[in-house]
């Protein structure tokens, strides 16, 4: 991130109503707060300490899905009755399993593997933090799974 | 650029209208749901006014024949690309070759599909909206037929870091969610959609019985509605005395009251003049509900005034300035 990205960054957060702005990126951690005259402190931390070390674990057979970014978990789009994904459903590898809402904004969490879906660890509208677990996948056997490979 | 696979008719190229020309009988033609335009455009970083994809008819297929983002706002058509689903109001990634599949949706009339840059078509009287009367604007001032071919403009709107990227991978609370209006649970039930009316010129024409029903009843959304206007069916509209004018200048949203009693409302592809008595005019703010009205269901005006009317556009403006920051805002962290 450069200071041009930097300025941006602090721009959009006095254009908002924002109070506080947590970013993670490969280069390191930045904070943007609020202070109380209305000044925006800037704070940041070097390290390698990138989305990519939350990209998902294996334990034991199960895979743990993570999110990668903060929001309210929302099981099902607005718009749809049914949810994306529920305790049993077989998933395709980048399949949306769920939305993190930050405020107007919806980002997916996606299926890091073909499997099926054996737990929901979030709460529907609850708060989930950078990181934390949100669904917990058995992946598909490859010797049982004889479906062609998706395109594209 | 892409190129259509579908056989299927009325598919027009619109952005947000050709406004100032109403008084050379220049309809304003533009996107039926100016919300779902404009969001479009805002999720791939385009200006808001960028053209796009109107589609009212269903199933449509096109192929994309380069990498490109696009976005799909308006109603959900149960979008697949290549077979992988992309949820309502979304932005995505298309490879070229990818075919896009838009199916008919459960509720809402029009899908949306815009593209990183807009749409690059000739800009006709400060516009690139199809004028389906008047044969100019869009593409070859028609609708597209399979075969069409579109590019788009390269774009200039997001920085390098943005443009091609593979996270290009999000979506937006559509504005039925965001701005619900109506009864508690007008989400739930989608055959009504309501809309806030002001009273117009000949309002107090007409028997206070037929003005409480105005106000009261669900008029039906007959199926002679569409871009160039909505014919409504209810209890007919009955005036004090026998009403006639000339004709006179009128403007989408107008509710006319022909003869027969039953409205109609104009719409984007409305002539700019007509003669019969306006009894209200629904406000520039829930044209867009109108725009995702369906054929067979039914309509509830709701009286506001012009104070309402106005705040009503800074709401939908907030929402649309709220939705650009947070897409700009979750790029960044994504980067």
């Amino acid at each position: 991130m450069d200071l041009n990205e930097l300025q941006q960054l602090v721009a959009w957060v006095e254009a908002s109503d924002l109070r506080r702005l947590e970013l993670t990126c490969p280069e390191g951690h930045i904070t943007l707060t609020r202070s109380e005259n209305d000044q925006v402190v800037v704070n940041t931390a070097a390290g390698p300490k990138g989305p990519a070390a939350f990209l998902g674990n294996d334990e034991g057979s199960a895979k743990t899905v993570f999110a990668e970014t903060a929001g309210l978990f929302v099981s099902a789009h607005p718009m749809r009755a049914k949810p994306f994904a529920m305790i049993g459903d077989s998933v395709r590898r980048t399949d949306v399993l769920g939305l993190l809402q930050v405020k107007h904004l919806y980002a997916p969490i996606r299926a890091p593997i073909d499997g099926v879906v054996t737990e929901i660890l979030a709460t529907e509208g609850a708060l989930v933090g950078f990181g934390t677990p949100v669904f917990r996948l058995t992946p598909t056997s490859p010797l049982r799974d004889d479906e062609a490979p998706r395109q594209g | 650029m892409i190129e259509i696979l579908s056989a299927t008719a009325l598919a027009t190229v619109q952005d947000l209208g050709r406004e100032g020309y109403l008084r050379y009988g220049v309809g304003t033609s533009g996107a039926m749901d100016r919300v779902a335009l404009a969001a479009g455009n805002i999720l791939l970083g385009n200006p808001e006014n960028a053209a796009a994809i109107e589609i009212p008819v269903f199933p449509f297929h096109l192929k994309f024949r380069d990498d490109i983002a696009f976005a799909l706002t308006g109603a959900d058509a149960t979008a697949q690309l290549d077979g992988m689903p992309i949820p309502p109001w979304w932005t995505a990634q298309a490879k070229k070759d990818q075919v896009l599949c838009l199916n008919a949706p459960n509720h809402g009339a029009r899908c949306y599909l815009a593209l990183a840059g807009g749409i690059d078509v000739p800009v006709v009287l400060g516009s690139r909206s199809t004028q389906l009367r008047g044969e100019f604007g869009g593409h070859c001032g028609r609708p597209l037929q399979q075969g069409d071919v579109l590019g788009a403009i390269r774009s200039t709107a997001r920085s390098d870091a943005f443009t091609g990227s593979p996270l290009v991978d999000f979506g937006v609370q559509p504005p039925e969610v965001a701005l619900p209006l109506g009864e508690a649970d007008s989400s739930v039930d989608r055959s009504r959609t309501f809309v806030r009316v002001l009273p117009a010129a000949e309002y107090d024409c007409y028997e206070e019985s037929s003005l409480a029903s105005f106000w009261e009843q669900d008029w039906k959304i007959t199926s002679q509605s569409d871009r160039y206007g909505y014919r409504l069916a209810g209890t007919a509209m009955v005036p004090k005395q026998a009403l006639e004018q000339r004709s006179h200048g009128i403007v989408p949203g107008v509710i006319q009251v022909p003869p027969s009693g039953q409205p109609i409302i104009q719409l984007r592809d409305a002539q700019p003049s007509g003669g019969y008595p306006k009894i209200g005019t629904v406000i520039e703010a829930d044209l867009w509900r109108l725009g995702q009205a369906r054929p067979g269901t039914r309509l509830r005006f709701v009286q506001t005034t012009y104070e309402d009317a106005v705040s009503a556009l800074d709401t939908i403006q907030d929402y649309l300035s709220k939705i650009r920051s947070l897409a700009e805002l979750y790029l960044l962290s994504k980067r």
